[in-house]
């Protein structure tokens, strides 16, 4: 394909998210000098989240609610822990990408037995995949250092000035890879793949009997998710300087979860959105941390029952309604044309 | 040239002989029928050609080669395609998409291993495929309708539009005209008869008797999971195993 092909087969969308992505860089940007360093932390984290979540909906385009991908990180994070604190330590960009990669692979060594499951099933098998990953980081204390994990963990080299030993520094290395992900994400949703995969999910057997490789529809953004989650497990290891198997939990699974639910996962930036309101809640009642999970399950039992399609459904009925009175005028023209 | 050899498949659900023995040649741009009672192992026989299911013994060729054992999507790519007795459409797609959706192996020029010959309008480009496929199957009305709007016998003819979209050698409908009004039904048989003139050799499996008779050039008839009679349409009619199985003169009623 040459760029030629590439920028007009381009869709528009794309072409729509690029610009925005263009003029609210320098915003993103700016924003840390705008916070004490404790919003700067929170911030951080919710970037790191954010490529989490993104990687958790490339996998729910599939129609499968994964419940391995938090300790599929862990590999990501671990990766790094364990070749950035070596004797002769790797280069933080080398584990960053080995780490994403080995997150793939787990991925599609479970692919196997856990794509051959639906619905609860595959909720279930992924669970127990998960579980056994965490396990493997108690167990195997030699490398992984047990329950205690690993600490001292060196952030990277800086450059450009860019010293990535500041929150603000950090967050810039964690926006810059957000930011393209969230491009080559997107660009992925809209093409003719991402397209074939949301039929697979729609109907499985149909896509199958027109020709449709389903298995391999299926296991692409398994896999592809999983990566993106290994970078994010990477990252955070990174900025937190040390892990241990309780970062891999069930509580940031069910947090990214409950993101994708309250947000919807029928548009990219449903889940976004999603975790930007339960950050918010955490933070708005964050002298009562114990009631957040609470919160936050209160409110994924409302969108199940009461609010089905979730955050997305209301910011696209928004836009469907003001869509007539920001282009009332273009139309009203055009309707002068014809008469 | 014979397009699809069946030879002594047989499938067996734990106890439960789904199919007995069956075996049966289709030679190109044949429609054949096939029909037998309820339960008599039509749709599983569908299962096992087109790969959905494995069969326990036997085997099948296509174009000479074997597909027993490949999965329906690599079947699918050689030209053999099937619809489903419980009409399966994209029911958020547009009918237009779902045509075009149809399509999918021929978007790649890679995955599609089939030479094309079907006598199909060349596709120049997926679109004109599509338009062509729904004014075809007078589809063109509803083409910006989510499929799930479309009342059940029009999602019918929708689920055959877009088999058609893969251009297949071989079709296979498993009881297209099920919920179709005699009008309707009487409009799609012509189509699928029609679809000769394309080079596209079709296997119908069809409890319209009168349908069956009328557009098919051979039928075979299965009873329990095995064959008990193939021939043209007057053959079968006269075939006492056939009045039996359909009169159902059986031990029980005797008794
Ligand atoms: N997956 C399955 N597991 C167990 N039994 C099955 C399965 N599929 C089909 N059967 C049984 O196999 C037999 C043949 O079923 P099949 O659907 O092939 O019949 P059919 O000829 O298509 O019937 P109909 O005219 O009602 O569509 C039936 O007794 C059915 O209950
Ligand atoms: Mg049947």
């Amino acid at each position: 394909m040459t760029i030629l092909q590439f920028i007009t087969s381009t869709p528009k969308r794309f072409v729509y998210a690029l610009i925005g992505t263009i003029i609210a860089t320098p915003l993103l940007v700016a924003l840390p000098h705008a916070l004490t360093s404790y919003w700067q932390s929170v911030l951080v984290i919710f970037a790191l989240n954010t490529i989490m979540v993104m990687g958790y909906r490339v996998i729910t385009t599939m129609g499968g609610w994964s419940f391995s991908h938090v300790a599929t990180a862990g590999l990501g994070a671990y990766t790094t822990a364990i070749l950035m604190t070596l004797e002769t330590p790797w280069s933080f960009w080398a584990t960053l990408f080995l780490g994403a990669g080995i997150s793939g692979l787990f991925a599609l060594i479970i692919a196997y037995p856990v794509l051959r499951t639906r619905h609860y099933y595959f909720f279930l098998s992924t669970f127990a995949a998960g579980e056994a990953l965490r396990q493997a980081y108690i167990q195997f204390k030699g490398i992984t250092g047990g329950s205690f994990g690993i600490s001292f963990i060196p952030r990277p080299e800086g450059f450009w000035g860019i010293d990535f030993n500041t929150t603000t520094g950090f967050y810039y290395l964690v926006l810059a890879i957000a930011l393209i992900i969230w491009l080559l994400l997107y660009r992925f949703d809209l093409s003719r793949v991402g397209r074939t995969i949301k039929a697979v999910a729609a109907n499985e057997e149909l896509s199958e009997s027109i020709g449709i490789n389903t298995w391999g529809h299926r296991t692409l953004p398994f896999v592809l998710g999983s990566v993106i989650a290994g970078f994010a497990g990477a990252l955070s290891a990174n900025f937190n300087g040390a892990i241990n198997p309780l970062d891999f939990g069930s509580i940031l699974m069910f947090k990214l979860v409950a993101a994708a639910i309250v947000g919807g996962v029928s548009t990219f930036f449903g889940p976004i959105l999603g975790l930007l309101y339960l950050t918010a809640l955490e933070e708005i009642f964050r002298a009562f941390a114990e009631w957040v999970p609470l919160l936050w399950g209160a409110s994924v039992i409302a969108v199940l029952m009461i609010w089905s399609g979730g955050l997305e459904m209301a910011v696209l009925k928004l836009l469907a309604l003001l869509r007539p009175i920001l282009f009332n005028r273009a139309k009203n023209s055009s309707a002068k044309n014809i008469g | 040239m014979t397009i699809l050899e069946v030879n002594n498949i047989a499938k067996r659900f734990g106890k439960l002989v789904a199919v007995k023995d069956i075996s049966m040649a289709i030679p190109e741009g044949q429609i054949r029928g096939l029909i037998g009672p309820n339960g008599s192992g039509k749709t599983t026989t569908f299962h096992l050609i087109s790969g959905f299911l494995k069969p326990t013994s036997g085997e099948v060729l296509f174009k000479g080669q074997p597909i027993t054992g490949k999965t329906p999507n690599r079947i699918a790519k050689r030209g053999l395609v099937r619809t489903f007795q419980l009409t399966s459409v994209y029911r958020d797609m547009s009918v237009r998409q779902n045509v075009h959706m149809g399509h999918h192996i021929h978007a790649n020029k890679k995955s599609a291993e089939i030479s094309n010959n079907t006598k199909l309008p060349s596709i120049s480009s997926i679109e004109d495929s599509t338009s062509w496929i729904l004014e075809h199957m007078n589809l063109s009305e509803e083409a910006d309708t989510p499929a799930r709007m479309l009342p059940a016998g029009m999602q019918r003819v929708l689920s055959i539009a877009t088999a058609l979209a893969v251009r297949p050698n071989l079709l296979m409908l498993d009881e297209p005209l099920a919920g179709l009004n005699p009008t309707e039904k009487s409009n799609v048989a012509q189509k699928i008869s029609g679809l000769r003139d394309y080079g596209i050799t079709i296997l119908l499996v069809e409890h319209d008797v009168r349908s069956v008779l009328s557009i098919c050039d051979k039928i075979t008839v299965i009873n329990f999971g095995e064959k008990i009679a193939e021939g043209t349409a007057d053959e079968i009619t006269k075939h006492p195993a056939v009045i039996e199985a359909y009169l159902g003169k059986s031990e029980g009623h005797d008794a």
